[in-house]
């Protein structure tokens, strides 16, 4: 076969597969939504519940996020920057919950931090709970989820060269002050993608939570719930304005990017 | 002055080996050697940016082995210059300033005034070294660190920008280590010569 032809062909086979991987991606969704149809995406959207699963959602992402952020971004740094044994075991601690199925997330959690618990005991005499409160929420997304921000964070931070921390240094700032100065603000886009990329896995999180706080219910559990109570059809509205909601919020976070040179 | 005393230092598949040489207070040393020699490493650990594994760094009067890089009060300047991208020119220039009035006195001095509306990351080789010499002078350090500052200048600029930098130095009371494969610059008249190989000073007028 002469160079052209196979190239052609390879062009040919690479588009096919191409569309028919956009197609598995778009098609579920898709269905979804039509088959809920405008009218019944319109009640669920005034459905109370679907509101209030939808906030709890949101509020609770936002939430993990931010604990991340804190914790996530020294983390990053030291990743990323500071040579030490056992940094290897580290990264891969760090990298675990990216490999465990998330309802055995939730049953891990459960054990840690359910009832019975040292960190349940700890927590009840000030009237705090994990399980089924909206604080196992939060912790259930921020274990799923946190990896995909510290490793982005951590690769953001490592692709600005370590010699402009060491100018800035002889330029008079501490480690802190060149970080904070120098190493952050080149960083911010990188990060701030990662940040995003972990709010809208938390977003969607289910099979931790689904353990760990069936009550209240997130946006997730409340689709799992009416689909389980009251069956596919009942479910569809639900589901449909899910994914509306999900659809919005990706292209809100596009758009911010775009803006953001990003 | 600038005392290096069996300074060794370690960088993956490098060394260097117990490095001793002294440049005399407010005078220039110069160290030449083929590219690996050890030569921005040596600077580098003077600096304290990169840890030394033995030996003892003297800068003027003090000893400052033990200090982190903020409490050297040196200069370093990069071949490469390492601007800071995010910042203004102005803004890199006045980065570690401490004194008002020397950021515009530099860049009147080194004619960086037409530059200045320049976005940084679109200055040219030369340009960024002119920042990153005009900045680290700023600090008004009490030694200067210059690792091929003038080596994507021209040959006419070169000699001008570093007749200016060696001259503001020694009135500042700087003391400079200039790191450089320029033949001129390699027999600077009064300074000290060092010359590496290999993580080691093989010879020294010192």
């Amino acid at each position: 076969m002469s160079r052209p032809v196979s190239r052609l062909l390879l062009t040919a086979v690479g588009t096919l597969l191409g569309s028919l991987l956009v197609l598995a991606l778009v098609l579920p969704a898709g269905t979804l939504v039509v088959g809920a149809g405008v009218s019944g995406i319109a009640g669920a959207l005034a459905d109370r519940d679907v509101l209030r699963s939808i906030a709890l959602t949101v509020l609770s992402a936002s939430a993990a996020t931010l604990l991340a952020v804190a914790g996530g971004i020294p983390l990053a740094y030291v990743l990323a920057r500071v040579p030490f044994r056992g940094k290897a075991i580290v990264e891969a601690l760090v990298e675990l919950p990216l490999v465990i199925p998330h309802p055995v997330i939730g049953m891990a959690l459960l054990l840690s931090m359910g009832r019975g618990s040292v960190i349940g005991q700890s927590l009840a005499p000030f009237g705090l709970a994990v399980v089924n409160s909206p604080l196992g929420i939060v912790v259930a997304m921020l274990v799923v989820s946190a990896p995909l921000f510290v490793l982005g964070a951590r690769e953001a931070i490592a692709r600005v060269d370590a010699r402009l921390e060491s100018v800035a240094r002889t330029l008079g700032d501490d480690r802190i002050g060149a970080v904070r100065r120098v190493t952050l603000p080149l960083a911010r886009n990188g990060i701030v993608n990662a940040a995003t990329a972990m709010w809208a896995r938390a977003t969607s999180e289910f099979g931790a939570i689904v353990l760990v706080a069936y009550h209240p219910r997130v946006a997730s559990v409340l689709a799992y719930d009416r689909y389980v109570t009251y069956g596919l059809n009942a479910a569809l509205p639900v589901a449909a304005a899910l994914v509306l909601v999900a659809v919005a919020v990706l292209g809100i976070i596009r758009a911010t990017r775009r803006s953001d040179g990003a | 002055m600038i005392r290096v005393n069996a300074l060794s230092a370690r960088v993956p598949g490098f060394a260097l080996e117990r490095v001793s040489f002294t440049v005399p207070s407010g005078s220039v040393g110069v160290v030449t050697g083929p590219t690996g020699a050890g030569k921005t490493t040596l600077l580098e650990t003077i600096a304290g940016v990169r840890p030394r594994t033995s030996g003892t760094v003297t800068l003027g009067d003090a000893e400052v082995t033990a200090l982190p890089p903020e409490q050297r009060n040196v200069g370093l300047v990069y071949q490469q210059a390492w601007l800071f991208p995010h910042l203004s020119l102005r803004d890199n220039v006045a980065y570690g300033a401490q004194r008002a009035g020397v950021v515009a006195e530099l860049v009147t001095l080194l004619q960086l005034d037409a530059l200045v509306q320049k976005p940084v990351p679109t200055l040219s080789g030369g340009e960024r070294q002119l920042v990153a010499l005009a900045r680290a002078l700023a600090r008004e350090p009490r030694t200067l660190l210059l690792d091929e500052p003038f080596a994507a200048m021209d040959s006419a600029l070169r000699t001008g920008i570093r007749s200016f930098v060696l001259a503001w130095a020694a009135a500042h009371g700087m003391t400079t280590l200039l790191v450089t494969h320029d033949a001129g610059e390699a027999t600077l008249s009064g300074s000290v010569q060092l010359r590496m190989d290999r993580g080691v000073v093989i010879t020294s007028s010192a």
